[in-house]
């Protein structure tokens, strides 16, 4: 295993009971990368997403996470190796305030009030809006405003992986933008390593580095996002240009 | 209405309050309705009873063993019966429990015959004056600790990390997964809390009131009533609902006969899930 290599996933074989979702899937993320998810719905992103994270153990295969074999562990255990998880459909507690969400966020973490004061402005200051939203409810956020404190909040656990499912979806293209701009920020200012799940192609092959297209389950193609781009297969089924 | 009554109904509201609390957090959070309840307050009411009998230490005092002791209970039957249940579905868990109700009866049963007992505390029939009516000492004590005990459950609640951790659960499933909350240790937890609470509660109940394995379906009767009435895994509904209960309750009997003391709390529950089926503080939170 290379050094630079984060998250590996060897042959994993996965679903929901006697359903299988997952057939062989093998990926690498390197450390620092941007890498993207793509594919329509029912092609295994999510599910694949919650076998990275433990929500699911899969039926075989190993997950390897800084060279620890982590596919026994359950999600607990991994979230507290340093990854932060945005999942579908964000999550968040409605009942409580967004600065609530946030704390929650750090549950992991064995830290100090300074620290995790320093840790919100942190998030306020790369999410201006939420800081005015401070004490509002989460569920009365509009759903940019939510996607930030769903991220903020996987933000807080001070994450070396952070993981979005679904990063766009529901939201609008000025709102994307931003969001965009922010990840892209994260990885080249603070070093975090990110995996975006991402039905919209244009957007996932503007912001990753790599990307990988599931099909039916398993890995139907994979590269760098300006090759991706380029290629046919790409061209017409997702991007729609002949 | 007098004052004497206002008195007793308050005095008995609290015990009823503190009876309500554990049952409706393990079914409101931990998803259980766990029938065995009722087995767990009794239960905790004998183990006073031995703890006076060898010891002669006054169950205001035993009552802190009962709850550890019922918090282990707990924790086991969670652990190694109920939680292998819950994949059945609802009818398992409340099959699970009420087999567990039932081992916990015979075994009183067993050990203590079917007699009621009383624990006779040396200034059990004490009262002092307040204005022109009496309270009994023992129900004041009991109040008071009732009331103390509620404020810590909630302050544990909103204020430990686990505490904080079983909101996460109660309120989105996935999102606590997410931020790496161990969704089965606070289940678990939450439900022996509500055991350990079902115990003190019957500590207390046995400085009171008499007991034998007969209050095992009295008490699973209140804490339906109670648990429904405030809102499910809600701590000030089902203290709010405790409080009422036990006026109703009082008065029920007062003006209509301690035959319809009863009746007249059922009648209530069916009014409040007509007319509020989210109980009487159950609120409405986001998709939940």
């Amino acid at each position: 295993m290379n050094s630079n290599t984060l998250l590996k996933t060897i042959g994993i074989n996965a679903g929901y009971g006697a359903i299988q979702v997952l057939w062989d899937v093998s990926f690498e993320l390197n450390k620092k990368e941007i890498v993207c998810f793509i594919g329509t719905n029912g092609a295994g992103k999510t599910t694949f997403l919650n076998n990275i994270v433990g929500i699911l153990k899969p039926f075989c295969g190993q997950i390897i996470y800084q060279n620890q074999d982590v596919t026994q562990l359950n999600s607990p255990e991994r979230i507290k190796m340093g990854i932060g998880y945005a999942p579908e459909g964000r999550h968040l507690f409605l009942g409580l305030t967004v600065e609530d969400n946030l704390l929650m966020g750090a549950f992991p973490r064995k830290v100090n009030h300074r620290t995790l004061k320093e840790d919100l402005d942190f998030i306020y200051n790369l999410f201006k809006p939420l800081k005015g939203y401070r004490k509002k409810y989460a569920g009365n956020l509009s759903g940019g405003e939510q996607q930030m404190c769903a991220i903020g909040r996987a933000l807080m656990s001070k994450p070396i992986l952070l993981i979005i499912d679904e990063l766009s979806l529901g939201l609008a293209p000025v709102v994307v933008d931003d969001l965009i701009e922010t990840i892209i920020r994260l990885r080249d200012e603070e070093g975090i390593t990110i995996l975006i799940v991402e039905q919209d192609v244009q957007v996932a092959l503007d912001i990753a580095d790599r990307g990988y297209v599931f099909e039916n389950g398993s890995i139907a193609m994979e590269g760098y996002s300006e090759n991706l781009a380029k290629n046919k297969h790409i061209k017409t089924a997702y991007l729609g240009i002949a | 209405m007098s004052l004497q009554m206002i008195i007793n109904a308050i005095l008995l509201g609290g015990l009823y309050a503190l009876m309500g609390i554990g049952f409706s957090l393990q079914w409101g959070i931990s998803g259980i309705i766990n029938l065995s309840y009722g087995a767990m307050v009794v239960l905790g009411s004998y183990i006073s009873l031995i703890i006076f009998d060898v010891f002669k230490i006054d169950p205001f005092i035993s009552m802190l063993f009962s709850g550890f002791l019922l918090f282990l209970i707990g924790a086991f039957a969670y652990k190694f019966i109920i939680q292998p249940s819950i994949k059945g579905g609802i009818v398992f868990t409340l099959i699970i429990t009420f087999a567990l109700r039932l081992i916990v009866e015979n075994l009183i049963l067993y050990i203590w015959s079917a007699d009621y007992r009383t624990i006779r505390i040396s200034y059990a029939g004490r009262n002092f004056q307040f204005l022109n009516s009496f309270v009994p000492l023992t129900k004041f004590i009991t109040f008071l600790i009732a009331g103390i005990l509620i404020y810590f459950t909630h302050l544990f609640m909103m204020n430990t990390k686990i505490g904080k951790g079983i909101q996460a659960v109660s309120l989105d499933k996935i999102g606590a997964l997410a931020v790496g909350v161990d969704d089965k240790k606070m289940y678990l937890i939450n439900f022996a809390v509500g055991t350990a609470l079902a115990g003190i509660t019957g500590s207390l109940w046995a400085t009171v009131y008499s007991f034998s394995p007969h209050v095992i379906d009295v008490i699973i009767g209140r804490v339906f009533i109670i648990a429904i009435l405030g809102g499910l895994g809600n701590i000030w509904g089902a203290a709010a609902g405790g409080m009422l209960l036990g006026f109703v309750e009082t008065c029920g009997a007062t003006f209509l006969g301690a035959h319809w003391q009863e009746a007249i709390g059922l009648a209530m529950m069916v009014l409040i899930l007509l007319f509020r089926p989210h109980g009487l503080m159950g609120k409405k939170f986001f998709g939940q």
